[in-house]
């Protein structure tokens, strides 16, 4: 059965109107981004890298540019926003390395850089369903891959993903169903 | 079955449809609206195979020798907005606190919920079909290896608040969450809790900021109070795993 998919984030969600009040006042909070938790978004910044550039190598140099970007100065943002921060950042630096290198688009990716995260329970139709996808990923426009990477693979709930991505909730959402239309017309051509 | 006659508002209730996140009355309308969409129910199989392809399936992960983060190379923050933020987040402390003290109950869940970043200090019951021997005052720990993946792998005992605490930790594709069956009288989720219904079953919802963002869900079998909490990628991995009943082997 597919996981109905309340996002991450969304258990903040005060029920009670007494609690509002607080979380209102933290969540306008700003607070330093802490550098030594940095490692803790690594693997999905890796990913999203992955997605956007195609290729291991560029990902990792992709992921540490922008780490070293936002280290380069104190960066203060609001509480729980530190993924959708660092994806905008790992975004900008992507469009910014790709301009100067003039390669926007990316190659299909090697199937022996795809591992299971951890002990491969996938079964073999998802694997290759994953596989496709990310290699699909390569031919979509800039804001519908932004898009895709942002909610499916980094896990960023719509309205996070508008946050990052700088856009309205609605036009995420749009944007997402084009995206994985695309990427579902290139899993069912293989 | 093509998209280019979908307005931006049709695709946006599709997705929402496709990944379960509407509610209510939302929900309501946006099936109605689907029902007069040519291959709707397609669409949706779509969307669902993508996400789950890309949530679910393989993925690249980072090579266990990359580079770590460069040290900070930021300013030390000026004094007086150390003081300020200092100052700030005693008031906070303090408000946290007067405000949200919780009562007997909401402790224990706490505690409960804090065992998730705990280590297992045994082995995991072993399987008994589609739970596992051993259990709490008839209620049993699910064996989800089955029908999600999710696999034992050790199990813990506490006292949390007097009553006698199990746990049985489960990992999955790198995450580990922590099972908590507590004894006695059923306690009370957290007053902030957002509750969603699954099978029957009221399932509150929180997350906890004091563990780098760990979700928890508190529900009840047989009476019972369980919390399920850690660091999943979507909350309604929490949902989904607290709703099996391993057709009626986990008591509810």
């Amino acid at each position: 059965m597919e996981p109905s998919r309340p996002r991450p984030g969304a258990g903040v969600t005060a029920a009670r109107a007494g609690a509002k009040g607080i979380e209102k006042t933290a969540a306008t909070r700003r607070r330093r981004l802490d550098p030594s938790r940095l490692d803790e978004h690594r693997g999905r910044l890796f990913r999203a890298a992955y997605a956007l550039c195609g290729s291991r190598h560029d990902a990792e140099d992709l992921v540490q540019e922008t780490f070293e970007r936002v280290l380069r100065r104190p960066r203060f943002i609001q509480r729980d926003r530190d993924l959708g921060y660092l994806l905008r950042v790992l975004h900008h630096t992507w469009g910014e390395q790709a301009r100067r290198a003039s390669r926007r688009r990316t190659s299909p990716a090697p199937p022996e850089d795809f591992e299971a995260v951890t002990d491969g329970r996938a079964g073999p139709e998802l694997a290759l369903d994953a596989r496709l996808a990310y290699a699909a990923m390569a031919d979509l426009s800039d804001p519908l891959r932004a898009t895709i990477v942002a909610v499916d693979v980094v896990g960023l709930s719509y309205k996070e993903a508008a946050r990052s991505l700088q856009t309205r909730t609605g036009t995420v959402m749009s944007r997402l169903f084009r995206a994985r239309r695309q990427v579902a017309e290139a899993l069912e051509a293989r | 079955m093509t998209d280019h006659r979908l307005t931006d508002r049709d695709r946006a209730l599709l997705v929402g449809l496709a990944d379960r996140t509407l509610r209510g009355r939302r929900r309501a309308r946006a099936e109605a609206r689907a029902h007069a969409i040519p291959g709707a129910v397609a669409l949706i199989d779509q969307q669902r195979r993508v996400a789950r392809a890309l949530h679910d399936g393989p993925a690249p992960a980072p090579p266990p020798t990359a580079r770590a983060p460069a040290l900070p190379a930021g300013r030390p923050l000026p004094v007086p907005r150390l003081a300020a933020a200092g100052a700030l987040a005693v008031v906070l402390l303090l408000a946290v606190t007067l405000v949200w003290r919780p009562d007997g109950g909401q402790s224990v869940i706490a505690q409960a919920a804090d065992l998730a970043k705990r280590p297992a200090t045994a082995t995991a019951p072993p399987s008994a079909g589609r739970v596992l021997r051993g259990g709490v005052e008839g209620v049993a720990f699910p064996d989800w290896e089955a029908t999600f993946g999710w696999h034992a792998i050790g199990a813990r005992r506490d006292d949390l608040g007097g009553r006698a605490a199990r746990t049985v930790f489960y990992e999955h594709m790198g995450h580990r969450i922590a099972y908590t069956i507590l004894p006695g009288p059923p306690l009370d989720p957290p007053r902030t809790a957002r509750v969603v219904r699954r099978d029957g079953l009221d399932i509150a919802l929180y997350r906890d900021p004091s563990h780098g963002g760990h979700d928890v869900a508190v529900f009840e079998r047989d009476g019972r109070t369980c919390v399920l909490a850690g660091h999943v990628l979507h909350t309604s991995t929490l949902v989904e795993l607290a709703a099996w009943t391993g057709g009626g082997a986990v008591r509810g």
